[in-house]
C-alpha cells in the first residue's frame, strides 16, 4: 500500500513500543508521543545516524504533529539530512520517512546511554523511580551542549 | 307427692270458699269429682295447675301466643260483678304431703270489672309456700315466686304435669307416631327417671369442653414458639456479641499494656528521645525537599516536551538564517505569483504591455529566468509559515535552554541536599538502632496500636449498644415469653382438662345410653304387664307387647313382633297410654303422684273401665277421676265401690249463672244419675 503523501505515518520499531507507552501515557515525562519522537529524531539527526526501523509500528500519522513546533523540527531535521534543498520542504512523506530514520537512531542512542540499565524483558521497571524527567534533561542538555561544539 | 285437699275461693266458676278434701289414705286412694259438662271439671284441674304452677291456661285451651301470656279470666265473674270497680281475688290452696312433710301452696291473682262489663286481670299473681309442723301450724316457707317454683320443680317437675294431671282425651295423642308425642314421650321418661340431669351433664360437659377449646384456641396462638425462636437466636447473638466484648476488651487491655510499655520505652532515654526528634526534623526537611524535587520533576516534564527544540537549536537557527535569507531576497514568498508570470508567457506579453514574441526573446528568458529563480519548490506560503515558526522555537529556545540549565541546577542542588539529609537520618538511624528497636519504629508502632486501640474502643462500644439493645429486646420478649408461657401452661391445662371432659362425657353418654336402654326396656316391660291388666281378652289376642324404639316411640306388636299401633282403636291406644303413665310410676320406684285424670272414659269400653276401675287404684297411689255423667254411670260407681279403694266422692252442681258449689257426697250412698251408657 502506498504511503499517503498527505497525512504520512510515523513508524517506529516495535522494540520501543513499551518505552513509548510508558514514557508518554498519563502523566509521565512526554505529554504527547510526537514530543518523544521529535525528541528522538532530533538526538538522531545530531548524532548523524538514520536507521531504518525494522518491525516497525504505525504510531501516529502527520495530521498528529504540533503544526508549529513538531512539524518545524522535523522539516529542519529532513532539510539538513538532504543537502539542505528546500524543496524537501514541501514533502511531507519525505520528511516523515527521514524524521523515523532518525527517530529510530535517537531512542536506540537513549536506549544504550540510559534505559538498557533499567530494562527487563521489554519493559522499564519502576520508571516513576528513575529520574527520568533529569537524566533525559541532562541527556537533551549534554546533546545541546554537543551540537555548540560543531 | 300426695295431694291432701284443694280450697278454691272465687276461682273461675267455685264462687266464695270451696273445699275438695282427697282421699289419700291407702286403700281408699280414689277420688271422683262428678258432674255433667260445663259444671267446672276442667276447672279443678285448671285450679290445680294455677295453684301448683301458676297456669292461666292449659294446652287443649288452644290458645295464641298473646292470648296465652295473658291467660284466661280466672276471678269469678258473678263475685266479679257484685264487685264493680273493686278488685277480687280468686285463690287456690293446695294441701299436699312430700317425703313426710306437710306444705301449703297459697296462690292467688287479682281481678276488677269495670262498669263497662270488662274484666283487667292483674299479669302477675301472689304465691306463698307455707309448710305445717307437727302441731298443726303453718308458717309460711318462701314467698317469692323463683323460689317456690323451684321446690314444686323438685316435688313434681312440671314436665310430668301432663301425665299424672291429664285428660283422657289427650293421654291417648300420646300413642301417635308424631315428633311432638316421641317428644313428650322422651321428656317423660328423662324427667321421671331423671335422665335429664344426666343429659343436662353432658350437655354441660360438651359446653365445657366447647369452652375450653375455645380458650384454647384462643391461647394457643404459636405465638409462644415464635418467640422462643427469637429469643434464642437473641440469646446467641448476645452471647456472641458479649464474646467479641471480652475478647475485644482483652485485646484492649493488651494493647494499652503495649501502648504504655512503648511509652515508657520511648520517655525512658532522653537522649534518645532527643536524637529521634532530630532525626524526625531531617526525616520533615528530606520529606519537605523531596516534594520540592517531585514539583521540579513535574515542571522538568513538562520541559521536557520542548527537549527536541534545544537539541536541534543550532539546526532550527540555520534553517531559519536560510529562510530569511530567501525572503530577504523576495523568494520566499515571491512578490509576484508564479500563475500571473506563467500567465504572461503563455500570452507572450510583458507586464509593461510589450509583446514576448519571438521578436522579444531576452525578455522573455528573463522571465523563465526569474521563474526558476524564485519559483524553487519548497518556497511556498507554507514555508512561510515555517520561516514564522521558526522565528518563534528561535526565540524561545534561548528561555527554554535557561529553564533546563535552572531545573538541571536546581535538581541537583536538591538532590545533594536530600543525599545530604538522608545520609544524617541514615546515621541517625544507626544510632538510634543501637539501643535496640528504633524509636521511630516504637512510635510508630504506638501509633498504630492507638489507632487499633480506638478501633477497637469503638467496636466495643459498638458491641455494648448492640448488646444493651438485645438485651432490652430480649427482656422484652421475655416478659412476653412468661405471659405465653403461663398461657401456654393453661393451655396444657386446659388441653388436660378437656381430654377429661371429653372422657368424662363419653364415659356418661355410655351411661346414660345404657341407663335409657335399660329404662326404656324395663319401663316396656311393665307397660305390657301393665296393658295386660288393663287391656280386654280381645284386645290382649292382638297385642302381645308395647315397645319403646330407640327414639322414644311408643308402639304395639302382636304375636309376631309386627307394629299395630296404626291398626288399634282410640280406646286401646289410651289403654296403651295409661299403661306407660303407670309404668312410668313403677319404674320410678312407685313414685308418689296423684294421678289426676278429667273424662277418663270416654273412649273406653265397659271390660276396660272395669279394669282401671280395678287396677289402677292398685298401681298408683293417688287416683282422682273428673267424671261426666255418662261416663261414671251406676256401673262404674259399683264397680269402683267394689274396690273398696273409693274414699271421696264431689258433685259439681250448678247454683246459677256462672257459679258451681261443689258439694261432697258420700260415697256408699252415691248413686249417679245414669244406671249404665251402654
Amino acid at each position: 500500500m502506498l504511503e499517503s503523501t498527505e497525512n504520512p505515518m510515523a513508524y517506529i520499531n516495535k522494540r520501543w513500543e513499551s518505552l513509548y507507552d510508558v514514557l508518554c501515557r498519563g502523566d509521565s515525562v512526554f505529554d504527547q508521543m510526537t514530543n518523544l519522537f521529535t525528541l528522538c529524531a532530533t538526538i538522531g539527526h545530531l548524532n548523524g545516524e538514520e536507521k531504518k526501523p525494522v518491525d516497525k509500528k504505525g504510531i501516529f500519522r502527520w495530521s498528529n504533529l504540533n503544526s508549529e513546533s513538531d512539524v518545524s523540527i522535523l522539516t529542519a531535521l529532513a532539510w539538513d539530512a538532504r543537502e539542505r534543498d528546500l524543496a524537501i520542504l514541501a514533502d511531507k512523506r519525505r520528511i516523515m520517512e527521514i524524521a523515523c530514520d532518525y527517530a529510530e537512531s535517537g531512542m536506540q542512542y537513549l536506549y544504550d546511554n540510559f534505559f538498557e540499565d533499567y530494562m527487563q524483558d521489554g519493559q522499564l521497571l519502576r520508571a516513576e523511580k528513575l529520574d527520568v524527567e533529569f537524566n533525559l534533561a541532562q541527556l537533551v542538555e549534554g546533546l545541546r551542549q554537543k551540537q555548540s561544539i560543531f | 307427692m300426695k295431694l291432701h285437699n284443694i280450697e278454691l275461693v272465687n276461682f273461675r266458676q267455685f264462687k266464695d270458699r270451696q273445699t275438695i278434701d282427697i282421699a289419700t289414705d291407702s286403700p281408699r286412694n280414689v277420688s271422683v269429682i262428678y258432674g255433667e259438662n260445663g259444671r267446672g271439671k276442667t276447672g279443678i284441674f285448671r285450679a290445680l295447675m294455677f295453684c301448683l304452677y301458676g297456669d292461666k291456661c292449659l294446652s287443649q285451651d288452644e290458645l295464641s301466643g298473646e292470648q296465652k301470656k295473658e291467660g284466661l279470666k280466672l276471678v269469678n265473674e258473678v263475685t266479679l260483678k257484685e264487685n264493680i270497680g273493686t278488685s277480687v281475688a280468686a285463690k287456690v290452696t293446695m294441701a299436699f304431703s312430700h317425703q313426710s312433710q306437710t306444705f301449703r301452696i297459697v296462690r292467688s291473682i287479682d281481678a276488677l270489672m269495670k262498669e263497662d262489663g270488662t274484666i283487667v286481670q292483674n299479669r302477675g299473681d301472689r304465691v306463698e309456700l307455707q309448710q305445717t309442723d307437727t302441731a298443726g301450724n303453718t308458717l309460711p316457707v318462701e314467698t317469692e315466686h323463683e323460689k317456690i317454683t323451684a321446690l314444686i320443680q323438685e316435688i313434681l317437675n312440671s314436665r310430668l304435669r301432663d301425665y299424672f294431671l291429664f285428660d283422657g282425651e289427650r293421654i291417648e295423642r300420646l300413642t301417635r307416631n308424631t315428633k311432638e308425642r316421641r317428644e313428650e314421650v322422651r321428656q317423660g321418661i328423662r324427667a321421671l327417671l331423671d335422665l335429664d340431669a344426666m343429659e343436662l351433664a353432658i350437655a354441660g360437659l360438651k359446653s365445657l369442653t366447647s369452652q375450653i377449646v375455645k380458650e384454647i384456641s384462643h391461647k394457643s396462638t404459636g405465638e409462644l414458639q415464635r418467640v422462643t425462636t427469637i429469643l434464642a437466636e437473641l440469646n446467641a447473638k448476645i452471647e456472641n456479641l458479649e464474646n467479641a466484648q471480652e475478647l475485644g476488651t482483652q485485646e484492649l487491655k493488651r494493647l494499652e499494656h503495649k501502648i504504655n510499655v512503648i511509652s515508657e520505652l520511648v520517655s525512658e532515654n532522653e537522649e534518645t528521645a532527643a536524637k529521634e526528634k532530630k532525626r524526625q526534623e531531617l526525616v520533615k526537611n528530606c520529606q519537605s525537599r523531596n516534594d520540592e524535587r517531585d514539583a521540579l520533576k513535574k515542571e522538568m516534564a513538562s520541559s521536557m516536551n520542548k527537549g527536541a527544540h534545544l537539541v536541534a537549536s543550532e539546526l532550527i537557527e540555520q534553517l531559519r538564517e536560510e529562510l530569511e535569507l530567501r525572503r530577504h531576497k523576495g523568494e520566499l514568498p515571491p512578490n509576484i505569483r508564479k500563475e500571473f508570470v506563467v500567465n504572461l508567457l503563455a500570452q507572450e506579453r510583458c507586464i509593461c504591455g510589450a509583446s514576448l514574441d519571438q521578436n522579444h526573446q531576452k525578455a522573455r528568458e528573463y522571465l523563465l529566468e526569474f521563474i526558476e529563480k524564485h519559483y524553487t519548490p519548497g518556497l511556498g506560503p507554507e514555508s512561510l509559515d515555517l520561516l514564522l515558526s521558526l522565528n518563534r522555537i528561535s526565540s524561545a529556545n534561548s528561555g527554554l535552554a535557561d529553564q533546563f540549565n535552572r531545573l538541571l541546577t536546581n535538581n541537583k542542588k536538591l538532590r545533594d541536599e536530600i543525599r545530604d539529609l538522608e545520609s544524617k537520618i541514615k546515621l541517625l538511624n544507626d544510632e538510634l538502632q543501637e539501643g535496640g528497636t528504633s524509636i521511630d519504629e516504637l512510635i510508630q508502632e504506638r501509633k498504630l496500636l492507638e489507632e487499633d486501640k480506638r478501633r477497637l474502643e469503638r467496636d466495643i462500644e459498638r458491641h455494648g449498644d448492640d448488646i444493651s439493645k438485645a438485651q432490652k429486646e430480649r427482656e422484652d420478649l421475655k416478659k412476653k415469653s412468661i405471659v405465653l408461657e403461663k398461657q401456654q401452661s393453661q393451655v396444657n391445662s386446659l388441653v388436660s382438662r378437656r381430654v377429661l371432659t371429653e372422657q368424662t362425657q363419653a364415659e356418661l353418654q355410655v351411661v346414660y345410653n345404657r341407663f335409657a336402654d335399660a329404662a326404656k326396656e324395663k319401663l316396656a316391660e311393665q307397660s305390657t304387664a301393665n296393658f295386660s291388666k288393663l287391656a280386654d281378652d280381645e284386645t290382649q289376642k292382638d297385642i302381645k307387647k308395647i315397645s319403646i324404639d330407640e327414639n322414644y316411640m311408643l308402639d304395639v306388636l302382636n304375636w309376631s313382633g309386627q307394629r299395630r299401633l296404626g291398626e288399634i282403636s282410640a280406646g286401646q291406644r289410651q289403654i296403651v297410654s295409661l299403661s306407660f303413665i303407670l309404668a312410668l310410676i313403677q319404674v320410678a320406684g312407685n313414685l308418689e303422684v296423684p294421678l289426676f285424670m278429667d273424662t277418663p272414659f270416654g273412649r273406653l269400653s265397659g271390660v276396660h273401665r272395669d279394669h282401671l276401675l280395678d287396677s289402677i287404684p292398685k298401681m298408683a297411689s293417688q287416683w282422682i277421676l273428673l267424671a261426666t255423667d255418662t261416663e261414671f254411670t251406676e256401673v262404674e260407681a259399683h264397680a269402683l265401690r267394689q274396690t273398696n279403694a273409693w274414699g271421696k266422692i264431689y258433685e259439681l252442681v250448678k247454683e246459677g249463672e256462672g257459679t258451681t258449689r261443689i258439694v261432697e257426697r258420700d260415697v256408699h250412698q252415691f248413686t249417679p244419675k245414669r244406671k249404665s251408657i251402654y
